[in-house]
């Protein structure tokens, strides 16, 4: 397992979120609280529209949650709109821009010289599987590729904390299998924080240290699995027995309702 | 070149229709002259045409020019102040429907017999498409896109140049693309009121005279004028939205 350090990075403090709908105030996520820890890797599953993206967006410093407290290292950090990495669900590439320029996207804005961003983008590409696209519009990326250049994008600026909004959602099983064999070998080597939204439990059990199970809307803490899973783990986890007890675990809170 | 072949061979027939239809009816001259003679005319008045068609042309430049700004500018300042939203927008539409050859004499008393009102007048009928259509285009920008950009840290400004203009490109070109196509109508109708010079004024000045066939070589120069010139806003737009066809000549092909 890897080095983790017990400083905690993030510190969710009794998170609520109101939408107005029609008038009315629908209650989207209820008092939501837990804590990751440095390095760590913590999986978000639960039913569709139970409050996942509201909760990162709340993290992300997109929207304002209603009540509750937002710490990052232990301080409650006001202005967290471009101190966090946060990939949200689609892959948001701008079409009139190369695969270069889309991954230099967030450098550029932070007042770096686009030569210098290049520079730093080809440096790390190879690692992404996008050498020989740099110049290409995106419309010639296949699902996989487009995902891995939104997530390029995403960790050029190097931020401590990464956020994930189901970022293999759109792929199909396979190339899913692979990225998620991908995401972990990235993440052994670059030391983030993590969050990760997602609908798929094997993806949460294989890369989580550990997952959190939501309720329906409002979306509440349902569940806590601890993942004390030997790493780097192995595709072929996903049938070992302590996987599949977790997995029955996750699945029967998830469905109890 | 597939797609021109179909269209030039109807022009070809209806040319050969024209020509031998002139001929075989013993239609007069100076009701209806055969495409040859027509043909015969632009070779031997060369020089006047030219001179008439370069006045023209420099109206409808600077008419444009002046269009494409002020219609940009204004679709800004409408996307930018729900207030001029609310109260210019609506004029802007309605003043569509005032005959701009109503407005043509007045300009002639308000700014003179000079190049000014035909160029006003092309300005006039070409930023309305150039307008709306940028309007268009600066609203149909992406939240998700722009929230993306806010947690990479980006300013207002920044999404406005990076986001938002991009996105607007394919928009504002359509309108250039209609505003270019009916600037050429507005030049003539600035110079049938009132001019010395330009094409129009040489229809105007040929047709009692029943110099019919340079009525139609001036009408044969002004489309040529009007089909280049949306030619070349066509050419202008695939160098700058490259990305934009390429795209959609992938998803033809998938
Ligand atoms: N801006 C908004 N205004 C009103 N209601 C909203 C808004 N954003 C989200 N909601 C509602 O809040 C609820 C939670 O939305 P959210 O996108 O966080 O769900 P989710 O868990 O990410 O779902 P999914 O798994 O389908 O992505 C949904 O019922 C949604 O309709
Ligand atoms: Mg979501």
């Amino acid at each position: 397992m890897k080095n983790k350090n017990s400083n905690t990075k993030i510190q969710l403090k009794s998170i609520s979120k109101y939408f107005k709908v029609e008038g009315r105030n629908k209650l989207v996520l209820d008092r939501v609280s837990f804590d990751v820890k440095e390095g760590e890797l913590v999986g978000i599953v639960g039913p569709s529209g139970c409050g996942k993206s509201t909760l990162l967006n709340i993290i992300a410093g997109l929207i304002e949650q209603d009540k509750g407290a937002v710490k990052i290292s232990a301080i409650p950090w006001e202005k967290r709109l471009g101190r966090i990495s946060y990939m949200q669900q689609k892959d948001l590439l701008f079409p009139w821009r190369s695969v270069l320029d889309n991954a230099i996207l967030g450098l550029e804005i932070n007042g770096m010289f686009r030569d210098d961003a290049r520079q730093k983008a080809i440096g790390i590409i190879d690692t992404f599987g996008l050498r020989g696209f740099e110049n290409q519009y995106p419309f010639t990326l296949s699902g996989g590729m487009r995902q891995r250049l939104a997530f390029l994008r995403t960790v050029l600026l190097d931020q401590d904390i990464l956020l994930l909004d189901e970022p293999f959602g759109a792929l199909d099983n396979f190339t899913r299998v692979k990225m998620r064999e991908w995401l972990q070998s990235l993440w052994e080597s670059f030391n983030k924080t993590i969050i990760l939204v997602t609908h798929d439990i094997d993806e949460a059990l294989f890369l989580s240290d550990r997952v959190y199970v939501f309720s329906k809307r409002p979306g509440r803490i349902a569940l806590e699995q601890v993942v004390n899973l030997k790493r780097p783990r192995d595709r072929k986890i996903v049938i070992s027995q302590r996987f599949m007890k977790m997995k029955k675990r996750l699945l029967e809170r998830l469905f109890y309702e | 070149m597939n797609k021109w072949l179909l269209p030039l061979l109807i022009l070809i027939c209806l040319l050969s229709v024209w020509e031998f239809g002139v001929k075989l009816l013993g239609i007069p001259v100076w009701q209806l002259p055969s495409p040859s003679l027509i043909g015969k005319e632009l070779a031997n008045s060369s020089g006047l045409l030219w001179t008439h068609t370069a006045v023209t042309l420099q109206e409808v430049i600077l008419g444009f020019i002046a269009a494409l700004f002020a219609g940009i500018f204004l679709a800004l300042a409408i996307v930018y102040s729900k207030i001029l939203e609310r109260s210019i927008y609506p004029i802007i539409i309605a003043s569509q429907t005032v005959p701009i050859i109503a407005i043509a004499p007045l300009l002639l008393i308000w700014v003179g017999y000079g190049v000014a009102p035909k160029v006003i007048v092309v300005a006039l009928i070409s930023f309305f498409p150039i307008t709306v259509n940028t309007v268009d285009g600066l609203k149909s920008i992406d939240e998700d896109k722009v929230n993306m950009l806010r947690t990479l840290g980006a300013s207002r400004w920044q999404i406005f140049t990076k986001l938002q203009i991009p996105s607007s490109l394919p928009y504002l070109f359509s309108g250039v693309k209609i505003g270019i196509s009916i600037s050429v109508i507005g030049a003539v109708v600035g110079e049938w009121v009132g001019a010395s010079a330009g094409l129009g004024y040489l229809m105007t000045y040929s047709q009692p005279l029943f110099l019919t066939a340079r009525v139609f070589a001036a009408i044969f120069i002004l489309s040529v004028m009007g089909i280049g010139l949306f030619l070349l806003a066509v050419l202008v737009e695939r160098l700058i939205l490259r990305w934009h066809f390429d795209e959609k000549r992938s998803k033809t092909l998938a």
